[in-house]
C-alpha cells in the first residue's frame, strides 16, 4: 500500500514559491529520506505532508486520506517531529512522555506506551527530571522517543540528528532503523547526506523547491556513477 | 481523561511550575502586599497610640494653664513639662527626651486671649527622619491645637454673653441632609450615599483591571511559550481537534489567572485595610434598599466572566503573532491597557455626566461593561447590565471565533511579529 502520495505538490509564501511542483509516492513499510541544502523546501514538504501547512496547489494523500480534506484522518495515523522542537521545560521527560500518550492510548495503554519511550530515550533515572535540566542531545533523544513510541503507521522526522554529537546521532539512527524494521513508514529529511544514505531504502534530491531525482542509493549511486549521495547531489544539481 | 482536560491539566501544571508566575503572580501579592501593609499599619500605629509633646509656658496665666491641662488630659498626648529657660534651652531638652513637638506658650498669652487680641503658640516640629510617624505627629498637633482653640472661644463666649449656647454663635447655620434613592427618602447627605456606592462599586473595576491583566499576559505567555520553546508545532500535528487545543489552553490559562486574582485581592485587601483610619460610613446600602439581588449578583458575574473571556481570546490571537514571550506580552500590554484603562473614570464619574462621545467610546470598549454593571445592579437598572452582557457575547464569540479559525489554518504556524529582529524565511 501507498503510505504518502504527493502529486504536483506547489506551496508559496507570499512572493516566494517554496515547492514548485514536486511529485513522489512513498510505499508502506519504507524509510524515505529527503535530502538537499538548507532552505531547499524539506522542512516546507514535511510541514504540509503533517498538516500544519495548507497546499497551495497540488493534491497530497496520507494512506489514502487527503491532508487538505481530511487532516483529522491524517493526524492518526502520523507523528511529527519537528527539526527545532523542544518539550515543556517544567514538566519531567516521564511527565511529558505521559502526556503525549494520553492523545493515542487510555489507561494501562498509556503505561506501556511511556515504558516503551522511556526504553528508546535511553533516559533510564534522569526520565523523572524536568526537561530544563536536560543537555540537547538528550532532549533529542526524548523528542524522538516521543515521536516513536506510539508506534505510529508514519513518522516524519525532520533532521532527527539536528545538533546532536556523533555518539548521540549514532544512536538516533539505530533507532530509527529498529523502529522501521516493526513495519511503519519514515519520511524524513536531512542535510547530512550520508546520514539518509545509511537510514533510507528510498530518496529524493531535492533543490530550490523541485525534486531533482529519486530513486534508492544504490541506484542513485549507480546513475551519477558517485562514491556516495552527496557526489549524487552535486552531480545532479550540475546537469539541472 | 479527555484530550481536551490532557491538555488543560498540562497547562495547568506548566504554568503552575513557572517561578516567573508561580512567584511573581501567586506569593509575591500574598506576602509582599500584607508585609507591605503590617508595615504602614505599624508606622500609623507607633504614633496613633499617642504623641509625645514638650510644653513650655513662659506665661504662666490662667490660658495657658487651660491650655496645659486640655493638653495633660488628651487621650492622644503624652505631655512632657519642659523647665528650661530660654526657647533655645527648650529646643535642646526636648530633644533630648526623644519628644517630636515643643509648643511654646510666649508670654502675654493669656492677655492676648482676654483682650481678643488673638493669641499665637510657637510649634517646633523636633524632626529626626521623614518617615510617616513625622507626618502624623504634625497633624496631630494641628487637631489637638484645633479643637483647644474651639474649646477656648466655647469658654469666651460663655464669659462673655453668659446664658447662650456657643455652639450657635461658632456654627450658626446647620445643614440637614436627605437622600431621595428609588423613591425612599433617607435622612443622609448624598455625598455620603454616593461614596457608599462608590466603595461599593469600587472594587469591581479594580479586580477586573487585575484580572483582564493576569488573563491576557498569562494567555500570551502560555502561547507564546509554545512557540518561543518549539512545542507548538507538535502539538498542532496530535489527533485532537484545534477547538481543543484552544479550549484546552485558555481553560488552564483562565484557572491559574483565577487563582492569580484571588491571591492578588487577598493581599491588596491585607493592603488597603490597613490605611482605613477614617471614620466609617454610619449607613449600610441595606438600610436604603440598596442591595444587590441574587439576579443582580448573577448578571454581575456573567458580565465579569465575559469580559474575561474576552481577554483570554484576544491575548491568545495577538499571541499567535509572536515569535517568543517577550514581544507577546508587550504586544498584549499594547492592545488591551488602552480597552481597559478608559473604563477606570467609571469609578469616579457616572456614565450618563460624561460629554456624549466619550460615553459611546466607553460602551464601545467590551471591558467597560463589568463595570458599568457594579453600579447597575446596586440601582436595580438591568437593562443596561444585560445589553451590555449582550454586547460582550457578541464581541467574545467575534473574537472566539477568529481564534478558533486562526487555529484551524497555517496561521498559527507562519504569522509572526517580531520586535526588533526579522522574521526568518521559511524553509
Amino acid at each position: 500500500m501507498t503510505a504518502i502520495e504527493i502529486t504536483d505538490l506547489v506551496k508559496h509564501y507570499g512572493t516566494i514559491e517554496a515547492l514548485r511542483g514536486i511529485s513522489f509516492t512513498v510505499d508502506e513499510g519504507e524509510i524515505f529520506g529527503l535530502i538537499g541544502p538548507n532552505g531547499a523546501g524539506k522542512t516546507t514538504a514535511l510541514r504540509i505532508v503533517s498538516t500544519l501547512l495548507e497546499i497551495t496547489s497540488g493534491t497530497v494523500n496520507v494512506f489514502g486520506f487527503n491532508v487538505k480534506k481530511e487532516p483529522e484522518e491524517v493526524r492518526e495515523r502520523i507523528s511529527y517531529l519537528p527539526e527545532e522542537a523542544g518539550a515543556y521545560k517544567n514538566l519531567s521527560g516521564k511527565e511529558y512522555l505521559n502526556f503525549m500518550a494520553q492523545f493515542y492510548a487510555d489507561g494501562k495503554d498509556v503505561k506501556k506506551m511511556v515504558e516503551t519511550g522511556i526504553a528508546i530515550s535511553g533516559l533510564d533515572e534522569r526520565i523523572t527530571d524536568k526537561v530544563n535540566t536536560y543537555s540537547k542531545g538528550m532532549t533529542r533523544k526524548l523528542l524522538v522517543a516521543r515521536a516513536l513510541m506510539m508506534e505510529p503507521p508514519l513518522a516524519i522526522l525532520d533532521e532527527p540528528t539536528s545538533g546532536l554529537d556523533v555518539i548521540n546521532s549514532q544512536e538516533v539512527r539505530k533507532i530509527i532503523k529498529g523502529f522501521a524494521k516493526k513495519g511503519s513508514t519514515v519520511l524524513l529529511s536531512s542535510h547530512n547526506m550520508l546520514e539518509v544514505e545509511y537510514l533510507s531504502d528510498k530518496v529524493a534530491l531535492i533543490g530550490e523547491g523541485l525534486i531533482l531525482d529519486s530513486g534508492s542509493p544504490v541506484e542513485l549511486k549507480e546513475r551519477y556513477n558517485a562514491q556516495n549521495l552527496e557526489e549524487v547531489f552535486l552531480e545532479a544539481v550540475a546537469h539541472e | 481523561m479527555n484530550k481536551f482536560m490532557t491538555i488543560l491539566v498540562k497547562e495547568m501544571k506548566d504554568l503552575l511550575r513557572d517561578p516567573k508566575i508561580l512567584i511573581g503572580m501567586i506569593v509575591v501579592p500574598l506576602v509582599m502586599f500584607p508585609a507591605l501593609g503590617f508595615m504602614f499599619r505599624a508606622g500609623i500605629e507607633s504614633v496613633e497610640s499617642e504623641t509625645e509633646m514638650g510644653v513650655i509656658d513662659f506665661d504662666r496665666g490662667e490660658f495657658s494653664e487651660v491650655f496645659i491641662t486640655t493638653l495633660e488630659n488628651d487621650p492622644g498626648v503624652k505631655l512632657y513639662n519642659v523647665t528650661s529657660t530660654t526657647v533655645e534651652e527648650a529646643v535642646n531638652e526636648a530633644e533630648g527626651a526623644d519628644v517630636k513637638i515643643l509648643l511654646v506658650i510666649p508670654e502675654g498669652f493669656t492677655s492676648s486671649i482676654e483682650d481678643t487680641r488673638g493669641a499665637e503658640i510657637e510649634v517646633y516640629a523636633l524632626v529626626k527622619g521623614l518617615g510617616i510617624s513625622e507626618i502624623i505627629s504634625t497633624a496631630r498637633v494641628d487637631e489637638v491645637l484645633g479643637r483647644i482653640s474651639r474649646q477656648m472661644s466655647e469658654t469666651m463666649i460663655q464669659n462673655k454673653i453668659p446664658g447662650i449656647n456657643p455652639e450657635n454663635v461658632l456654627t450658626p447655620i446647620k445643614t440637614k441632609g436627605f437622600t431621595v434613592v428609588k423613591g425612599k427618602t433617607v435622612a443622609v447627605p448624598p455625598a455620603l450615599i454616593a461614596n457608599l456606592i462608590n466603595s461599593q462599586s469600587f472594587i469591581v473595576p479594580v479586580i477586573l483591571m487585575m484580572m483582564i491583566m493576569f488573563v491576557a499576559q498569562m494567555a500570551a505567555t502560555s502561547m507564546a511559550t509554545e512557540k518561543e520553546n518549539k512545542t507548538l508545532e507538535t502539538l498542532l500535528t496530535l489527533p485532537v481537534s484545534r477547538i481543543s487545543i484552544l479550549a484546552g489552553k485558555m481553560g488552564g490559562t483562565a484557572v491559574i489567572s483565577v487563582i492569580a486574582s484571588v491571591a492578588y485581592i487577598i493581599g491588596f485587601s491585607f493592603y488597603m485595610g490597613s490605611f482605613q483610619i477614617g471614620p466609617e460610613v454610619p449607613i449600610s446600602l441595606e438600610d436604603i434598599g440598596l442591595t444587590i439581588t441574587p439576579l443582580g449578583f448573577g448578571l454581575l458575574a456573567i458580565s465579569i466572566f465575559m469580559a474575561v473571556l474576552a481577554a483570554l481570546s484576544l491575548a491568545m490571537i495577538l499571541a499567535v503573532f509572536t515569535q517568543d514571550v517577550r514581544s507577546a506580552q508587550s504586544l498584549v500590554s499594547f492592545t488591551i491597557m488602552p480597552l481597559v484603562f478608559p473604563a477606570m473614570i467609571l469609578i469616579f464619574a457616572d456614565l450618563n455626566s460624561l460629554p456624549t462621545a466619550f460615553k459611546y467610546v466607553l460602551l464601545a470598549l467590551p471591558f467597560s461593561h463589568p463595570t458599568i454593571a457594579a453600579k447597575a445592579v446596586i440601582l436595580g437598572d438591568y437593562g443596561i447590565v444585560l445589553g451590555g452582557i449582550a454586547y460582550l457575547a457578541v464581541f467574545t464569540l467575534g473574537v472566539l471565533y477568529i481564534a478558533a479559525r486562526m487555529f484551524s489554518t497555517e496561521r498559527v504556524v507562519t504569522a509572526k511579529i517580531t520586535f526588533g529582529r526579522k522574521p526568518k524565511r521559511p524553509q
